[in-house]
């Protein structure tokens, strides 16, 4: 009843979260963890896959719209929340993508803008706008005052958690699976330049280190994201508003609550949790992919418990209200007693 | 000023969907397009003690509208009067007012890609006419008009008789008044 | 991408004043066109019905009009009957085909095989009467019994009309009983609502659900299904036994009345309870409340005439209530209409032109005598002869529907052959659909006038299309039985090739071979010019009066009988106690029959089928079977619910939503359940008319358009036993049913659930079949011999008793006055001396005049000179004293006393006694009307001249 958003937008929060995400920790590692990252190839893959999945993203929201020709109209006028969005995303993957430019043209010894500067202020600035991004996706649904599930404030601090968790998982796979380390770059450089430095040997002992440091990231990560999980279903059983907690008793003991407890809250946090510990190849490619699907699934779950308060009398007209009834909204478009005649 | 502005009397509502169905017919809407529902959840109480009661739904068009702040792109807009309306060629379809309007008054049809919502007939008002609802309820269970103006059958509703408004906790300002059927209502 | 605004106050936008045709009530309608389409329509402000108002189905008018599935060309059935393949043909081809068939078949089997149903004021009724009296078959039908029609004759053998019109001005009291007016007749309901906050009415209603207009009672019996009677009977009784009549008026105008006292006795309020399932006491006050609030209305619903056998003797016992509390014709109570000034309905439709042996024939005349030929051709005959207009036959005289569908199906009295339905859909809304559903089936030539391609129009040979609302002038004047009009005109043309009904019966008519005199009418505005023509209004035509006048409304005339002297009944009182009931065999007194099927008198059907069901209150948006192609309300109200309240819902475990089947001895169907508090819960209530147009892809199954799955008429019973003996209406309410959820092997409407039989009510033991022929079957009670009114004096010699009159006539057509003794000429009222048969003349003297030879005779018998003149007679001028009055001896001009001048009674013109020159009044001058001179007035031989004519 009332549904306006569906895989579309569940998807797009997602991929934005997990975009932002992965934007943050680049610049979390190649600004202020360790700076010397930056000149190496290794975050350039793990900003190509953010700047994808914000694409992807933009896309699906894009696609979604009933009227995308007039989509730019998003940049022209008013605060809405959704128009900071939309600024923090393109924020976002420009500067994502002028880091990239820089890298790879600085790498291939053709720097075309030889300042390192540029290259951190790209990273900082996408960086933080992918923060921004991965808040603004909770924000979002949380400024519905209309639908009580999401307006509550837990639900930003929720979404960011997962993006934070999801984005240091595809993070750590990327940078775990980046089979060319720099030598092969420097290798088949036409022209040797400014190199490194630290060798191709301690571009691979960075890519361990960093793929460790991930890992225990996205482990507290995931700690902090059950945490804050139970804390938000806890509060919305507490709400004072019957739809929230008719949405909360559903996730956690109603039609939904095998989902709940087994794939998201199991398959999706406690598994990865374990898996990640463990370490190994199940720690390094199992994990963050529960991880992620995980997250994934919570973002589903949030959209389609977007029930708007709704009066009893009017819960009893929608429910009344045509559904599955096709055939007589089909009657009504045809013409073809009289066709043949 | 002028501050447009409705009661319904639910005194005399009998829950016939005339409204619904001229709304409709003026606005020339898509068949999956309801503007103005009119909601009852039939006899309540214990037999034979029951009560019954309608409620005709409608944009509130809100002093403090949720559903125009969030909408991106401009589209979504309140006229001086308070009437808040949609400019469809400005609108996107994001559908963010939609999830914002704690009434359902945002209607939304895939083939057309525009929301769609109550204007309180603003055509018919700024000819001197009265919204399509209001001038085919046979039973004046509708009343348009100023609020700004004293003399108004409006304001004399409002200020006359106990009213309510529906979840006016959420801060938006309702500007739809009921006069319940029953409780402090009931002359 | 953009959304589309209209500006109805734009250039070249005309606005014509048409109506609303979507249910009784005619509410007036803008229409604006423009290039000859219509743009919109809304509710009229100036009507006096709606005051701008319009309901869900009034606003849909545009939709209607161009809905896609309008059947917009006459079609010819090219498949199987029922395959849904249709051959446009044009209306020539259609015309003659049909008449040739109908000739045929009048041929072979008299003009009585021809039966045809039609729709309720949907179509213009008196053509088609017109047309079926001109072709001879007594077998024309509407739904016209379950609706008002075994009211209005009851009403009318009791009071001589039905006071039907609710004068609410200055009334105290309302009975709405059955009526739901916040669902069926909103401008109505607006009406009650307004009284009872600013005027202090008293709201009654009487209904068994919670309904919208119960939840603005002041008080509300919630009767047992099917109780109505049991309740009226005792309600009556309690205003008999507490004298809450009016004494006065029962004294001078009610007939009967002791026996009535008498036979009220055992029919207490605590008699009642098991039946009515209401506590004593709330009858006792209702009944004080009724009666101690004067004036006071009831107003009529259809309920009255939709319990089956119980409905008759209740509607009498309401009639009789609402009489002796002297609410009849009085400021604010039930307002009779007067005969009407213009030309009615009844003499629109030619009903002399039907043989008497052919009425007989009516099926159903046998049986249910009140509303078919002989009760209403003898209310008819009182009504002409007392106010010399009649109601409409159509409607009050019909045959009875289901009998004619019985005898579609089985020949018996004799086989029905050719059927035709004009805005109806029999399928939906006759008793025992299944059987409907058969007998269209079966019948061997069906023409439908219609709309769409409802489940009868499905299994049509012919559909001819019907102009709809805004595309035909309409004069409402309450099925002819009102002596007002409100008319409004046409806003186009017909769309397409689609006629007015009256077109089509015209059409048809002169292609059987019906005289061109006969439809001298060309277009039905002509007809409607030529029935408002008495009314003498200056309009040259039909829509200038629509456009200057809109309606017309005689002056108000209260109390006419006072003014007459008598109701137009036979006896001229208000009969308690019905001659014409007796006449016809029927109990002249109410007694109480029960409902069709009750736990009291049916406990082994009450065993298998507990929950007694209520059927058919009219449910917003849709009217009757009507509209559910409409997206716009199928949109918001998409399926079937039956009402069922919680508690009976929890005990069968079912659920908001879930469907159900609904069954009965006859029959059962499924709907979804609606929980709520609104019935009993000893009650369920069932929506009607559903059927699903959507369903079009396989329409050769048992059930095409699902129009037997949902329908409640699956339901109920049209067995001859469970009819009202006197109408003949069937039983919709206060059925025995149970209710049980739909399982996932048991939801299908299958083929076996299409079986019926004939008595329905053997179905549940029998099965299908046909156990028992109509002619076999009884009706509730055995017919009385006849009673006829005899005189209460000796009856002179040479005179004869005419029970139909109550007077003794002579051979000369005087009656005999037993007060005076002397014979009164019923034309002038002037008094003849019995014996002699001289006339009694009273002018200066009394006289007896022999008018065969103009001989006077003073009382004693001696002949006499006759009056004289007590004036003076001038020399020129001589006395006659049979018309007392001088004469000019030449010219004859009468001599006036007071003026001392000669008048010509031809012409009124006044001559100068003694030179015979006319007195001219525009010069106030004498005239010769031989030369053309003028004279003076003060000197008549003073010729004067006058502006240059001379």
């Amino acid at each position: 009843m009332q549904q306006f958003w569906y895989w579309h937008i569940a998807t797009y929060l997602f991929l934005g979260g997990l975009g932002g995400g992965m934007m943050t920790f680049a610049f979390v590692l190649g600004v202020i963890v360790a700076p010397s990252l930056l000149t190496s190839s290794i975050l350039v893959f793990p900003v190509f896959v953010a700047f994808i999945c914000l694409g992807v993203g933009t896309f699906l929201l894009v696609f979604e719209l009933g009227q995308w020709k007039v989509f730019y109209r998003a940049f022209v006028t008013k605060t809405a929340v959704i128009k900071w969005g939309a600024v923090l995303l393109s924020i976002s993957m420009i500067f994502g993508v002028l880091f990239i430019f820089w890298e790879i043209t600085w790498l291939a010894g053709l720097p075309i803008i030889p300042y390192e500067g540029f290259a951190r202020a790209c990273l900082a600035i996408g960086g933080v706008a992918g923060a921004g991004v991965m808040v603004y996706t909770g924000v979002l649904l949380a400024s519905m005052k209309a639908r009580p599930f999401w307006n509550t404030p837990a639900l930003p601090v929720l979404f960011a958690v997962s993006a934070l968790s999801t984005g240091a998982a595809l993070m750590s796979v990327c940078v775990g699976v980046w089979p060319f380390p720099d030598a092969w770059l420097l290798n088949t450089t036409m022209y040797p330049t400014t190199v490194p430095a630290w060798g191709s040997g301690a571009a691979a002992l960075a890519c361990t280190e960093m793929t460790e440091w991930l890992h225990t990231a996205d482990a507290v990560l995931i700690v902090c994201e059950i945490l804050v999980l139970g804390l938000f279903v806890l509060l919305q059983f507490c709400a004072s508003n019957e739809t929230a907690k008719a949405h909360a008793n559903r996730w956690v003991r109603g039609s939904w609550a095998g989902i709940f407890w087994g794939l998201m809250v199991g398959c999706g946090l406690v598994l990865p949790l374990c898996l990640n510990l463990m370490g190994g190849v199940a720690g390094a490619i199992a994990s963050p992919i529960l991880a992620l699907a995980g997250g994934l699934l919570l973002r589903f779950m949030i959209v389609w418990s977007y029930q708007r308060r709704l009066m009893p009398s009017e819960y009893k007209y929608y429910t009344r209200e045509i559904q599955g009834h096709e055939p007589i909204m089909d009657y009504w478009k045809k013409d073809k007693y009289w066709e043949e005649i | 000023m002028t501050r447009y502005a409705m009661v319904m009397d639910q005194r005399r509502c009998i829950g016939c969907h005339s409204c619904t169905i001229a709304c409709r017919t003026w606005n020339e809407l898509p068949v999956d397009i309801v503007y103005n529902p009119v909601v009852s959840q039939g006899a309540t109480g214990i037999w034979p003690n029951v009560h019954l009661e309608f409620q005709p739904m409608i944009c509130m068009h809100c002093e403090h509208p949720a559903c125009v702040p969030a909408c991106p792109t401009g589209a979504s807009r309140q006229d001086d009067d308070g009437i808040v309306w949609v400019e469809p060629t400005q609108c996107m379809g994001c559908k963010v007012c939609a999830n914002a309007c704690p009434y359902g008054a945002r209607v939304y049809n895939e083939e057309e890609g525009f929301m769609r919502k109550c204007t309180f007939c603003k055509d018919r008002v700024r000819v001197g006419d009265q919204p399509i609802c209001v001038q085919t309820c046979h039973q004046k269970a509708r009343t348009f008009g100023d609020l700004d103006d004293p003399n108004s059958e409006v304001s004399q509703l409002v200020n006359q008789y106990y009213t309510e408004r529906v979840y006016p906790e959420l801060g938006t300002d309702p500007q739809i008044y009921y006069i319940p059927s029953r409780g402090r209502g009931r002359d | 991408m953009t959304i589309t605004s209209l500006d109805l106050h734009a250039e070249g936008v005309t606005v014509r004043k048409t109506c609303c045709y979507f249910c009784h009530q005619n509410c007036g309608v803008l229409a604006y066109v423009k290039d000859g389409k219509v743009i919109f329509a809304e509710g009229d402000p100036t009507h006096p019905t709606n005051q701008g108002g319009l309901c869900a189905r009034g606003n849909q008018a545009l939709t209607f009009l161009n809905n896609p599935s309008r059947v917009n060309y006459p079609l010819k059935r090219a498949g199987e009957k029922g395959e849904n393949k249709w051959e446009r043909i044009s209306w020539d081809q259609a015309f003659s085909e049909i008449a040739a068939k109908l000739n045929q078949i009048k041929e072979e089997s008299g003009p009585e095989a021809v039966a045809a149903a039609a729709g309720t004021l949907r179509t213009d009724d008196w053509a088609r009467r017109r047309f079926l009296n001109l072709f001879g078959t007594p077998n024309g039908f509407h739904n016209a019994l379950l609706c008002w029609i075994p009211t209005f004759n009851i009403e009318t053998a009791v009071s001589g009309w039905s006071p039907f019109e609710t004068d609410l001005g200055s009334s105290k009291v309302i009975i709405l009983w059955g009526m739901n007016p916040g669902a069926s007749s909103m401008p109505g309901a607006h009406g009650y609502f307004d009284l009872q906050r600013t005027n202090g009415l008293k709201i009654i209603v009487v209904d068994p659900r919670y309904t919208e207009t119960a939840a603005h009672a002041d008080l509300w019996l919630p009767v047992r299904p099917g109780g109505d009677t049991a309740l009226s009977l005792a309600m009556l009784n309690v205003i008999i036994n507490e004298g809450l009549f009016d004494y006065e008026f029962v004294d001078k105008w009610c007939e009967g009345w002791d026996e009535l006292v008498e036979h009220i006795q055992p029919y207490t309020p605590e008699w009642a309870e098991p039946m009515t399932w209401i506590e004593p006491e709330l009858v006792r006050k209702a009944a004080r409340m009724y009666g101690q609030n004067r004036p006071g209305n009831m107003q009529w619903a259809p309920t009255w005439d939709e319990m089956g056998r119980t409905s008759g003797a209740g509607i009498h016992a309401r009639a009789i209530m609402r009489a002796i509390c002297g609410n009849l014709d009085v400021p604010g109570g039930d307002g009779m209409p007067g005969p009407a000034a213009y030309i009615t309905d009844e003499e629109m439709e030619a009903n002399d032109y039907l043989p008497d042996d052919v009425k007989t024939k009516q099926l159903g005349s046998d049986k249910f005598k009140m509303t078919t030929w002989p009760g209403y051709g003898r209310l008819a005959e009182i009504s002409k002869w007392r106010w010399g207009k009649a109601f409409t036959g159509e409607w009050f005289c019909e045959a009875h529907g289901p009998s004619v569908f019985k005898a579609i199906l089985t020949g018996d009295p004799y086989q029905v052959r050719a059927l035709f339905c004009s805005g109806t859909n029999p399928q939906s809304s006759y008793g025992d659909a299944k059987m409907v559903y058969a007998a269209l089936r079966k019948v061997e030539f069906l023409v439908v006038c219609e709309y769409f391609i409802t489940p009868t129009a499905l299994q049509a040979d012919y559909i001819l299309p019907v102009a709809g609302a805004i595309e035909r002038p309409v004069i409402h004047t309450n099925y002819g039985v009102t002596d007002s009009i409100v008319a409004s005109e046409r806003g186009i043309q017909p769309l397409y090739e689609r006629k007015t009904d009256y077109d089509i019966w015209r059409g048809l008519g002169l292609a059987c071979g019906q005289s061109e005199d006969m439809w001298p009418w060309e277009t039905l505005e002509d007809a409607y010019y030529y029935m408002i023509s008495p009314l003498n209004l200056p309009v040259s035509s039909y829509d200038e009066f629509v456009e200057t006048y809109g309606m017309y409304y005689p002056p108000l005339q209260y109390k006419k009988h006072e003014r007459r002297g008598y109701f137009a009944t036979a006896s001229g009182k208000v009969e308690l106690k019905s001659s014409v009931m007796e006449e016809l065999g029927l109990p002249g007194l109410p007694s109480y029959l029960p409902p069709a099927e009750d736990e009291l008198d049916d406990p082994e059907v009450a065993k298998e089928f507990p929950i007694v069901l209520t059927t058919g209150g009219g449910f917003m948006p849709y009217h009757h079977s009507e509209h559910f192609n409409n997206p716009l309300f199928r949109y918001i109200y998409p399926d079937p619910y039956f009402t069922i309240n919680p508690e009976l819902a929890e005990k069968l475990k079912i659920k908001q939503g879930d469907w159900c089947w609904i069954e009965t001895r006859r029959g059962r169907i499924k709907q979804r359940a609606n929980v709520e508090a609104a019935v009993d819960p000893r009650v369920v209530y069932t929506q009607r008319g559903w059927w699903f147009p959507e369903r079009d892809q396989d329409l050769t199954g048992p059930n095409p358009f699902g129009c037997l799955e949902s329908n409640t008429n699956v339901l109920t019973s049209i067995d001859d036993e469970d009819c009202d003996p006197y109408t003949g209406c069937w039983a919709n309410r206060g059925l025995m049913c149970k209710v049980y959820k739909c399982t996932e092997f048991d939801h299908e409407f299958t083929e076996k659930d299409t079986e019926f039989s004939i008595p329905g009510d053997d179905f549940w033991k029998l099965g299908g079949g046909v156990h028992k022929a109509p002619s076999e079957q009884k009706i509730a009670i055995d017919f009385a011999e006849p009673i006829y009114a005899q005189p209460d004096f000796e009856v002179p010699e040479g005179c004869t008793w005419d029970y139909k009159t109550r007077r003794a006539y002579d051979a000369n057509g005087r009656y005999y006055d037993a007060g005076s003794g002397w014979m009164i000429d019923p034309e002038t009222g002037a008094y003849y001396q019995y014996g002699t048969g001289y006339k009694y003349v009273s002018a200066n003297g009394d006289f007896l005049l022999d008018e065969a030879n103009g001989q006077f005779y003073d009382f004693a018998g001696q002949p006499s000179a006759g009056p004289q003149p007590t004036f003076e007679v001038p020399e020129m001028c001589v006395w006659d004293p049979i018309t007392q009055t001088a004469r000019h001896k030449d010219t004859g001009y009468r001599y006036d006393p007071n003026s001392g001048w000669l008048i010509d009674d031809a012409t009124s013109v006044y001559y100068e006694k003694y030179t015979l020159r006319a007195y001219d009044p525009t010069t106030n001058l004498l005239v010769d009307m031989q030369t053309g001179k003028y004279y003076s007035m003060e000197d008549p031989t003073v010729e004067v001249t006058v502006g240059g004519e001379n």
